[in-house]
């Protein structure tokens, strides 16, 4: 299947078609599942901007260890150029996430790799490491808006992460890994900035007016109230990703 | 608003470069030569003033990043280092969320980055 799409990238790319090419392997890079074994349910959008595939990305994968990895990321620019850089820097998060457990050490291993191999790059990324019964999870930024979580019983709250340099910027950025609790139930959200950024509006008013939208509810409802009330059927202006996440309450599991 | 040499004014011997009110894709190549232009001057203090941008997109972020790296480059050999500083008000949050703050410090106003001991 992949294989299968990477043609259809390379076959553009001959032709010239670069929009095409791009979305072609954006689409291959973008999975909508979770591991087996993580009771939590899973909803996912992806909508590019202008008419331009760009290089917003998600990606959920699980470790030997038993902990699931949530990445969402955001590579500056757009068109086939700032696609070809994300699939980069995916495998490079996904290798990375197999020998360190940390997030901090692994966005800081990701930053040297890309300013070395790929100088000049910038890219927000944010990884979320959940433990194997979802009760708490590490955090990592660099850069990249801090996730919404709606707890069962409490109103929606933006995760309180240090902010962190974005990846490609400087050598020797500062790192920090925090450990936040989850109460069962609780969704979790994260995005890149199309989703909430608007010429005009100051980002934190488009933040809290994503916090109002976020609930405890099942993700793809939660992620239909939100691209409905944000995006509605406007053509976006820049790319657009989202993930919702529910750690499911033990009663719940399948 | 488009940023061009007329955007660069001294303050004794600090260079203050002016940006536009949005920074994006559109215009961002041209403050980055500007950018690059002012650190080229080798002023003890530069100062980006953002105080009347009110959008600034990760191709503007992005410009400053790189007068950031040109700047520390040439402070390595350089006798008299430059010292960068921005100014930022509505999009001093955007400047905090990506990180740039720890680069170089921000100040609400130009007359505080002015008046920062060097």
């Amino acid at each position: 299947m992949a294989a299968n799409r990477a043609a259809t990238a390379l076959a553009s790319i001959m032709a010239q078609e670069d929009r095409v090419a791009a979305e072609a392997l954006q689409r291959s890079l973008l999975p909508g599942v979770l591991p087996a074994a993580v009771s939590a349910d899973l909803a996912v959008r992806y909508v590019p901007g202008a008419g331009k595939v760009g290089g917003d990305w998600y990606d959920v994968f699980g470790v030997s260890s038993g902990h699931m990895w949530v990445v969402i990321g955001d590579v500056t620019g757009s068109g086939l150029a700032a696609a070809v850089i994300m699939g980069r820097m995916r495998s490079a998060l996904r290798a990375y996430a197999l020998e360190h457990d940390d997030p901090a050490e692994v966005l800081a291993r990701l930053d040297r790799k890309m300013q070395h191999f790929e100088p000049g790059a910038l890219a927000t990324v944010l990884c979320a490491v959940f433990d194997p019964g979802l009760e708490q999870v590490r955090m990592c930024s660099a850069g990249h808006l801090p996730p919404i979580i709606a707890s069962p019983g409490c109103a929606a709250e933006v995760a309180e992460i240090p902010a962190g340099l974005l990846i490609g910027a400087a050598r020797a950025a500062r790192r920090e890994t925090v450990t936040l609790q989850i109460t069962p139930g609780s969704v979790l959200c994260f995005y890149t900035d199309g989703l909430i950024e608007r010429r005009g509006q100051l980002i934190d008013d488009g933040i809290a007016r994503l916090c109002q939208l976020v609930r405890v509810e099942p993700p793809e409802a939660a992620c239909a109230a939100v691209m409905a009330a944000l995006v509605g059927n406007e053509p976006a202006a820049d790319d657009i990703a989202l993930l919702m996440l529910q750690c499911l309450p033990s009663a719940l599991q399948p | 608003m488009i940023a061009g040499d007329d955007q660069l004014r001294w303050e004794g011997g600090q260079a203050v470069v002016r940006m536009p009110v949005e920074i994006d894709v559109t215009n961002a190549d041209e403050i980055r030569r500007t950018l690059r232009a002012a650190a080229s001057h080798g002023s003890s203090v530069l100062i980006i003033d953002m105080s009347a941008t009110t959008f600034c997109d990760s191709a503007g972020v992005q410009a400053i990043i790189d007068a950031y790296n040109q700047l520390d480059a040439r402070n390595r050999s350089a006798a008299t280092p430059t010292q960068l500083r921005l100014v930022a008000t509505a999009v001093r949050r955007i400047i905090q969320l990506v990180g740039v703050d720890q680069l170089m410090p921000v100040y609400p106003t130009v007359e505080a980055a002015l008046a920062e001991p060097g």
